[in-house]
């Protein structure tokens, strides 16, 4: 979100002089960047410009690698994320993680999509069950999958597959989303369910996109930070940063023009 | 483009060979197994069980079935000695941060473990073993000494088969599962291990086939003890360096030999198929 308009309404995610480094390679340069609640913000930029990395900070996933380090300030509703005091599966519940592949578990539908809720300790049959058809009613799943909910869900095509990751993390009740280049993997017709899916979450979550597709984070973002190098070169309304950008390398990228 | 022409054909090539050299290997155990447990059958049905034991009659003695419970009891003891650790060591090394001190020293240990003289090991577990400079007069002791030797020479080997086995599943089943908020050790549980399970079972059969195979620790240790069990290795061992010349030797020679390469070729098949089964469920 851009600073002015965050500060008149209530801001979700507040991101502080993060910085990421892979080994000793710094990707993520000290960047700073507001979502409100319930805003879409995509972030957009050429491969290798961080913006993986930033998502991966938020839901705390560079723990898994010992030689990423990540430094700043993260928080989410004004609660620390990077503190060493943060309970990370509560936090990993709250924002909920899309990967470019889908990432489906070698288990049933069912099980895929009730899986967060088991980890969490629910057991309750009826919970579940009411769970998994909410969650795959937002992913637009439901009237095809209910017949087919015990089936492996490795067998289903890679775009309902992706719907039901979403439909996994939606499970758990999240506050934000975090899809990283979501329709990587996917034909330009899945892609735009895709996008039909995002697009009708975005009423009730706040959403933080990484996306190669322009089209995409036009269609579906409110605000978009565009990231060259691990930092963010520009960042505004959508609209604004789209069609009237103030960078001329967010122009040239915008354009598909090489810049040196 | 026409390099990489060429260099797709040969890995195509090299990995059609592979799989047909697998494959005759695979067959070939098989085919070994199938007759062996046939020809112990045909043994069996011929001339019994009591058949088998006939030479006890002769004057080396010979107890099949003492033997066969000798080898049951250590594998029995040593079986769980050395499952339970190499889960936990292959579950730390999984979730561990690489790259710390002491995981250095864990992956360092694994590396330099199946290295270390099977000898060594058993003069450790006589030295652990004894107190005193004396057997623990509960003879049997002796068998538990020696499934505890079999179990330190055997965790390393299956430590690491079981980590290649869980690392060899996706990384983004375990990225997965935790980003939807499942604690590591929860992944590891629930997704990574049962997709594993295959591998490591096949794993935890070759290790029962060296266990029940281990001839110089079991020798060494219950030598000195003194035990009067004797597990089939060292019944066979016996034989074949006491009493070679005795008359009546022959066939309890052959019928235990034929009885060990058996279980051993079982064990290895066994495990060779839940492998095969592994690499085909991925492929799914």
């Amino acid at each position: 979100m851009s600073p002015d308009r965050a500060t008149s309404v209530e801001i979700k995610l507040e991101v502080r002089d993060l910085h990421v480094w892979y080994d000793k390679r710094h990707v993520v340069r000290g960047i700073s960047l507001d979502v409100a609640d319930r805003t879409t913000a995509a972030l957009i930029g050429a491969t290798g410009s961080g913006r993986t990395a930033v998502l991966r900070a938020l839901n705390r996933l560079h723990d898994l690698d010992p030689s990423t380090r990540v430094e700043g300030n993260v928080k989410i509703d004004g609660a620390e994320v990077l503190g060493s005091t943060t309970d990370v599966p509560a936090l990993r519940r709250r924002m909920g993680m899309i990967f470019g592949e889908p990432a489906t578990l070698p288990l049933t539908v069912f099980e895929n999509v009730a899986f967060g809720l088991r980890a969490k300790g629910v057991s309750d049959q009826g919970t579940l069950d009411g769970a998994c058809e909410r969650a795959l009613r937002q992913v637009m799943l439901w009237d095809s999958l209910q017949k087919q909910l015990h089936e492996n869900a490795l067998s289903l095509p890679l775009d309902w597959q992706q719907r039901i990751c979403i439909a996994r993390a939606l499970a758990v009740g999240p506050e934000v989303l975090l899809f990283d280049d979501p329709a990587a993997k996917l034909d330009p017709v899945a892609s735009q369910q895709l996008d039909d899916v995002i697009f009708r979450l975005r009423r009730d979550f706040t959403i933080l996109i990484a996306t190669n597709d322009l089209h995409q984070a036009a269609r579906l973002s409110d605000v978009t930070f565009y990231m060259v190098d691990g930092e963010i070169a520009e960042s505004g309304e959508t609209l604004a940063i789209f069609n009237r950008p103030t960078d001329s390398r967010t122009e040239d990228f915008l354009a598909g023009r090489a810049w040196s | 483009m026409g390099l990489s022409a060429a260099r797709a054909r040969r890995d195509r090539s090299g990995r059609a060979f592979a799989s047909f050299v697998q494959g005759v290997a695979i067959w070939l155990s098989g085919t070994v197994a199938v007759a062996l447990a046939a020809a112990f059958i045909a043994i069996l049905a011929l001339e019994g069980w009591q058949g088998l034991k006939a030479a006890s009659s002769s004057p080396v003695g010979f107890d099949l079935t003492r033997s066969l419970i000798a080898s049951g009891y250590i594998l029995g003891i040593a079986l769980p000695l050395v499952i339970i650790p190499s889960f936990l060591a292959a579950a730390a090394g999984y979730d561990v941060a690489l790259g710390g001190p002491t995981t250095r020293w864990i992956a360092t240990s694994l590396r330099v473990g199946p290295m270390t003289p099977t000898v060594a090991v058993g003069a450790a577990a006589l030295w652990f073993g004894v107190r005193g400079g004396e057997m623990p007069t509960f003879s049997s002791q002796g068998i538990v000494i020696a499934a505890v030797a079999l179990a330190a020479l055997n965790l390393p080997v299956l430590t690491r088969r079981i980590l290649a086995a869980v690392r060899d599943v996706p990384a983004r089943w375990r990225m997965a599962a935790i980003a939807a908020g499942a604690a590591p050790h929860t992944a590891f549980l629930n997704v990574i291990l049962p997709r594993a399970f295959p591998t490591v079972a096949g794993a935890l059969l070759a290790t029962a086939a060296r266990m029940f195979g281990e001839t110089a620790i079991v020798a060494m240790i219950l030598n000195y003890a003194g035990t009067p069990l004797t597990p089939v290795t060292l019944d066979l061992w016996r034989r074949l360096t006491q009493q070679p010349e005795t008359p009546g030797a022959g066939a309890p020679l052959a019928t235990e030999t034929l009885l060990l390469v058996t279980v051993i070729v079982a064990f290895r098949f066994g495990a060779r198929l839940l492998q095969g089964r592994r690499r085909s469920g991925t492929a799914t």
